[in-house]
């Protein structure tokens, strides 16, 4: 059966910077294009190496079967823009249980470990459920390195798929996840 | 053949749209100094913690305030020092809150996460100058 589906991608931003007289930027400084096929940052080539900063900061896949929405991550979740955005995305879905899938989250820093925090209380008060499901090797590591893979309520790999089984057995197993 | 040190001042003023901007120059400059891409994400997430601290709290989000970031990589490190104009914090008082794993705030995880992604995290004038430092052959 065809899942509902949609994705949300953030391109990338520049802004002039002011920059040290004499400092030379190298010409691998190429601003990201933003492809208007696919609305995703061209990825810049740096001496034949594709450095991870240049994907797209956040892509968010969205799959519901409700009451559970999987919402699935890529990119880096840091303060600013990719934070917020998250933070509206899971706040406007009408679902019971939100699953996040960060296994393609390459980065996240203080604010991105804060508002995983954040939902996670704000689910508990309104008595739903925040799975964050397949933590990056990095996403894992902060988590660690700041004890909240004891607060947060992680998942591993089979969640997602679990959670879209279409049998009753499937969302008991994604609400309890 | 690698030069002995190289470095490069960015300066930018406390707007977070700024900051995201400069985080990613700094970035491309230190790229392929790094020895791999574990120790590049570490500075990246750190680097982005100094600036927002330094944006968030040194400036107050005033786009009038100007902050200094410097970056110097040498055969051993990479170091990064921020600059902010703001009256700096008492950094005794910057408790780890996070270490207990009871910290459920969306706040005071930073400076935790500097000094466990970095090698060297320390601080002067009062707070409003902080020094990361990575040494470029991981510590065994």
């Amino acid at each position: 059966m065809e899942r509902p589906q949609s994705h949300l991608c953030l391109g990338a931003i520049s802004q002039l910077l002011c920059v040290r007289p004499g400092f030379q930027p190298a010409e691998r400084y190429r601003q990201c294009e933003m492809s208007s096929r696919n609305k995703l940052p061209v990825l810049d080539v740096l001496q034949g190496k594709e450095s991870f900063r240049r994907v797209s900061m956040l892509r968010i896949d969205i799959q519901s079967v409700p009451p559970v929405v999987t919402l699935r991550c890529s990119g880096r979740i840091v303060l600013g823009v990719e934070a917020e955005t998250l933070r509206c995305m899971v706040g406007t879905r009408p679902e019971r249980c939100v699953i996040i899938d960060l296994q393609q989250v390459h980065a996240m820093d203080a604010a991105g470990l804060g508002l995983l925090v954040e939902l996670h209380c704000r689910a508990k008060q309104r008595a739903s459920i925040l799975t964050v499901a397949n933590p990056s090797p990095c996403v894992r590591r902060l988590m660690a390195l700041t004890n909240l893979s004891s607060v947060l309520q992680v998942a591993g790999p089979s969640a997602g798929a679990a959670a879209h089984r279409d049998d009753d057995e499937g969302r008991r197993c994604a609400m309890s996840a | 053949m690698e030069p002995e040190a190289l470095a490069a001042e960015f300066v930018f003023t406390g707007d977070p749209a700024a900051m995201t901007a400069v985080r990613d120059r700094v970035m491309d400059f230190v790229h392929e100094h790094c020895a791999d891409e574990q120790q590049e994400i570490d500075i990246m997430i750190a680097l982005q913690e100094g600036l927002a601290n330094a944006v968030l709290h040194g400036s107050g989000n005033d786009p009038s305030k100007i902050i200094r970031c410097l970056v110097d990589v040498t055969p051993e490190a990479i170091t990064i020092v921020i600059k902010d104009s703001g009256k700096g914090f008492d950094t005794a008082v910057a408790v780890d809150s996070a270490e207990d794993g009871t910290n459920l705030t969306q706040h005071g995880r930073g400076i935790y996460l500097m000094r466990g992604l970095m090698d060297e995290v320390s601080y002067r004038h009062g707070g409003s100058e902080l020094r990361l430092k990575k040494l470029r052959t991981p510590q065994p």
